[in-house]
């Protein structure tokens, strides 16, 4: 247990029985009452977002997350299922609230997942990760105007636009954050 | 960059000061030090000593407070009949976290005009505030400043009604039916009151002009007066751009009310982890000699903070003491 006072963006705490994400946090004094600090937790499990506001001197349960690297496998329509590459231990995580990462999980490819006590509570996706044209249409013979973009698929589904001489089985850096593509890979 | 900040904090010290002189209001110039200080529970000080040079060392030394308010000496000038004042004042308050909106050291303008209530301070207020915006691009600085009692601003934006007949039971219910979480915070009315102000008024007030949050439930203990025939005390704090720049009284004169506060607040000093003694010869001044009078206090930095369109106090103030601890 730690004081609310003490809590400092980045933490996880477990709040009514959920694990928490503190996004943002911010001290208060009101000129002539207690002092306060206001949260903005990311519940972990549902990814849903809470403001609190909470006396510094009251006490709360901060929780001890780790990441571990897993490899992951398949997604079957509820769930995730990723492999632990050290001792080939399966497990699931729900992809409800999380439907979007499927844009952004490799068949194969090895993942950060946050565990909190051997739960599963999060994917972390790298900030910029390389991906395959699945499908792109031809440029436009003559179109050369500069900064001119296409919309193309990537093996995982995801749509990017980029410049409009990349083609179909190019290797393309994408930053997951924005969906915008950054560059060609020549490897 | 520094000079440009030295230009703009010397600017607006000498626009205040102008303002203040044309009202013929006395500048003053008070201590930063004092034996004792008007108990506050939420406030924490910074101590500190005097070591008599000729004294022997058994002697021990006097202690001594850095002020969180100048407060404890204007109040003593008023009384020896100064006639309205103010002052900019460095300021101290322990205990208190660094960054956006606060730093333990600070400048405060501090206002106190003989004969005259919070409600014609609030148009001194707001006069001073036209003065200062002009020019300015800060839509939360300019005038006229937005009025609403604290009553309606708890229906309003935390959907409680009635404010004036909830005793500390009635505002826990209705906290919590609004979905405010009071789990720990329910030690006494004022937190309840502060815990729901701070979770939902505050961040719902509107920040293109200024605002001003007036009567405050007596029963948060200040040294404001009674609206008399009211559960109310004679008190605004006015809010720019959703910070809290001014707050304001109209001074407590009365004994036994001046007595109570500090009582109850000396008692509650002991959870303190910087104690200090009460000012007690102070009752003596405020209930004899105070003349009637409202006090305004304003945080400087703040307001500089809002005027030069930046978002924490660390690009206004100085030598931020979060940038003084990092240097070393």
């Amino acid at each position: 247990m730690i004081k609310a006072g003490q809590i400092d963006k980045g933490m996880c705490l477990l709040f009514r029985a959920d694990p928490y994400l503190v996004a943002e946090r911010e001290f208060v004094n009101p000129g002539k009452g207690a002092a306060f600090v206001r949260l903005k937790l990311k519940n972990l499990k549902t990814g849903q977002v809470l403001r609190e506001t909470m006396k510094t001197q009251e006490q709360v349960e901060d929780i001890h997350v780790d990441d571990y690297p897993f490899q992951y496998l398949f997604a079957d329509g509820d769930s995730y299922h990723f492999m632990n590459t050290e001792n080939y231990e399966q497990i699931e995580i729900p992809m409800a609230g999380d439907e979007e990462k499927q844009n952004y999980l490799k068949e194969g490819e090895t993942y950060d997942i946050v565990l909190w006590d051997e739960t599963p509570i999060d994917i972390k996706i790298p900030y910029k990760m390389v991906f395959v044209v699945t499908e792109a249409e031809d440029a436009v013979r003559g179109d050369t105007v500069t900064g001119a973009t296409k919309t193309v698929k990537v093996e995982t589904g995801l749509q990017v636009k980029v410049p409009i001489f990349i083609n179909q089985g190019d290797k393309i850096l994408v930053n997951t954050e924005s969906n915008e593509y950054v560059e060609r890979v020549n490897t | 960059m520094m000079r440009e900040l030295l230009k703009k904090r010397a600017e607006l010290t000498s626009l205040i000061r102008d303002f203040f002189v044309e009202k013929e209001f006395l500048e003053v110039d008070t201590p930063s030090l004092s034996p004792a200080l008007i108990p506050e529970a939420p406030i924490e000080v910074f101590g500190t000593s005097y070591i008599d040079p000729y004294g022997e060392e058994s002697e021990g030394a006097q202690e001594l407070f850095l002020i969180p308010s100048p407060e404890v000496w204007m109040k003593r000038l008023l009384s020896e009949g100064s006639g309205s004042i103010f002052q900019l004042a460095h300021c101290f308050r322990n205990a208190e976290s660094l960054g956006r909106i606060h730093n333990p050291e600070f400048t405060m303008l501090e206002w106190y005009e003989v004969d005259a209530d919070y409600l014609d301070e609030l148009e001194v207020a707001e006069e001073l505030l036209t003065r200062l915006s002009q020019g300015s691009e800060t839509k939360g600085l300019c005038p006229p400043v937005h009025r609403i009692t604290v009553e309606q601003a708890f229906a309003e934006y935390a959907g409680i009604e009635n404010l004036a007949g909830l005793d500390f039971n009635g505002l826990f219910e209705a906290g919590r039916r609004a979905g405010i979480n009071l789990s720990a915070s329910a030690e006494s009315y004022e937190d309840v009151f502060h815990t729901i102000l701070v979770d939902r008024v505050e961040p719902a007030l509107p920040v293109d002009r200024p605002v001003a949050l007036i009567d405050y439930p007596d029963a948060v203990p200040t040294l404001a007066q009674r609206k008399t025939g009211t559960p109310w005390a004679e008190r605004w704090e006015l809010y720019a751009g959703g910070v809290e720049l001014i707050n304001c009284y109209t001074e407590e004169r009365n004994r036994e009310r001046v007595q109570n506060f500090f009582e109850t607040e000396t008692k509650r000093k002991t959870r303190a982890r910087v104690p200090h003694p009460p000012d007690l010869p102070l009752i003596e001044e405020m209930a004899e000699r105070l003349p009637v009078c409202s006090g305004g206090a304003l945080g400087f930095d703040r307001l500089l903070m809002l005027l030069s369109g930046q978002k924490s106090l660390e690009g206004v103030i100085l030598f931020p003491l979060s940038a003084i601890l990092n240097q070393q």
